[in-house]
């Protein structure tokens, strides 16, 4: 169990862009798992990102609830939290439906990534330790979030794991000071390619701050992989990557029933 | 997981033809010297790996060469030279490349016009494709330019065998990608496989649509980890006989046919 991956970065749901590749059922995400020797698999569904959040959470829930090996990860919006007044309600509702961590979608959604907008929303997710994935939805190696926003807020709710999804070769100028400067940083591996840059910062920061992600099935599982199992750290920092990490974030949500 | 990929890597002959040495500012490049080079090639089982200096194609030829002979020097069995020339300066690129093929021993030209900010359709590139063109040296190319213009030198030079770095882009599997297409066209022309964005499914349906034989496993190693971008094609949906040729085989093939590896 320690040699398989546990993919924190999944989209679950029909998708028609570049190859048009998608997870349409249980199975198919099945056979894409077991191909690339992952077991576990976080994942969100596309209409929750492209569409409706409550539609697609819901739909995400009923197609994929209770399957073993499969995670829920919830896509939330600052402006659909009606149903979610406090906090008991909101741990109800996580935990009936078994979800394991949260994405946002500032960049795709509309929003900005700032404490005023955000903080109702992140305080709740802060008193139950709820991980929160941030998707800024940059494709481009180049492509910077506000680096600024991502301190500002990130240091508000330190009980949050925040997972930065889409580091890139030019996110090392702001990675290594916020991870250096904020504990509830973690970094997702799917589009990190800096040369032998997860022996980097494993032997900066150590293994506990990366998680393996794939980005799947918009990009190639292979490249993240390749990258991680051919890297020059430990077999126990192999692991902590794999999915020992993301296992002790869950572990850790406070709602989880 | 390791030990698949461990059992992949150790089934094939790999050369990178598209590696760089140095170091570049604006992103993040922990690992760059010589040493580090051939430790990284270790980690993938990458046999030879093919280098231009990023201070050679961006702004000092003569000295970007001089590094890449020295380190080529060093490590005579794994890396392997690719001259960079200033444009701008046509007068120099002949004695430059002269240099670079005569005494440092290289074996590729790499062009790289959108870094020097200098159409492919310059008097200075105009004297690299006749120099290459004698010579039947290859060269690989990272620009964006109008497909017409390399359908131009294409046909005024058929014994250079242009390699297009990147494919001229990520390409995502459907989108129209007029380098791809003329490579599917054009004996002397192809791909490398150096993608900053790797979409799920595209490397096997660019196999699929111009074949194997046309195109040429490159990473972009330092500027991006080398492992990641091997493993795209290590897990692709393709046959052993085509993962050979991209590989290695094809650039074994170009190289060869002007001098042995």
């Amino acid at each position: 169990m320690e040699n398989t991956l546990f993919d924190c970065n999944c989209m679950y749901g029909k998708w028609n862009e570049n190859t048009g590749i998608s997870f349409i059922n249980d199975n198919g995400l099945k056979v894409y798992m077991y191909k690339y020797g992952i077991s576990d698999v976080l994942v969100y569904h596309s209409i929750a990102k492209y569409n409706c959040v409550i539609t697609g959470n819901s739909l995400l829930v009923k197609e994929l609830g209770k399957i073993e090996g499969i995670h829920i990860c919830w896509t939330l919006l600052p402006s659909s939290m009606e149903g979610f007044t406090d906090i008991f309600t909101i741990k109800r509702a996580f935990a009936a439906n078994q979800v394991r961590a949260v994405r946002l979608f500032p960049k795709l959604h509309e929003y900005l990534f700032k404490r005023w907008i955000v903080d109702d929303m992140l305080g709740m997710l802060n008193e139950i330790n709820m991980p929160v994935i941030l998707d800024f939805n940059n494709r481009l190696w180049h492509e910077q979030p506000d680096w600024d926003d991502i301190y500002s807020v990130c240091s508000g709710f330190p009980k949050i794991p925040f997972i930065l999804t889409r580091c890139s070769i030019a996110s090392d100028k702001y990675l290594y000071s916020i991870l250096s400067k904020l504990p509830n940083i973690y970094v997702e591996t799917s589009f990190y390619q800096v040369n032998r840059g997860i022996e980097k910062l494993v032997k900066q920061f150590s293994a506990k701050r990366l998680l393996f992600g794939t980005g799947a099935p918009v990009f190639n599982p292979g490249c993240p992989i390749t990258m991680l199992e051919l890297a020059d750290i430990s077999s126990e920092d192999k692991t902590r990557i794999r999915r020992l990490n993301m296992e002790e974030l869950i572990k850790g949500v406070k709602c989880i029933v | 997981m390791y030990d698949t990929l461990a059992r992949k890597i150790s089934s094939f002959e790999i050369f990178d033809a598209h590696g760089h040495y140095g170091s570049d500012n604006r992103v993040h490049i922990p690992y760059y010297s010589a040493e580090d080079m051939i430790q990284t090639m270790n980690l993938a089982g990458v046999k030879k790996l093919f280098i231009s200096s990023l201070i050679g194609i961006s702004n000092n030829a003569y000295l970007g060469n001089t590094m890449v002979g020295d380190a080529i020097a060093k490590y005579p069995d794994r890396l392997i030279g690719m001259a960079s020339i200033d444009p701008h300066k046509p007068s120099q690129i002949e004695k430059e490349l002269k240099r670079c093929f005569g005494v440092l021993g290289m074996k590729m030209i790499k062009l790289h016009p959108s870094f020097s900010e200098c159409p492919m359709v310059s008097r200075g590139y105009q004297s690299v494709y006749e120099f290459a063109n004698e010579r039947g040296i290859p060269i690989l190319n990272h620009s964006w330019e109008d497909i017409h213009i390399v359908e131009r030198i294409l046909n005024k030079y058929p014994n250079v065998v242009l390699i297009q770095a990147h494919s001229g882009g990520s390409w995502n599997g459907r989108s129209k990608n007029d380098f791809i297409d003329a490579a599917k066209e054009y004996p002397n022309f192809f791909v490398d496989t150096s993608y900053t964005i790797a979409y799920f499914g595209a490397f096997e349906k660019l196999v699929d649509y111009i074949g194997a034989d046309k195109i040429i496993f490159g990473s972009d190693c330092p500027y991006m980890d080398l492992t990641y971008q091997l493993g795209k094609i290590l897990f692709a949906d393709i046959s052993i006989k085509d993962k050979t040729k991209i590989l290695s085989g094809n650039i074994r093939k170009i190289i060869e046919e002007n001098s042995p590896i």
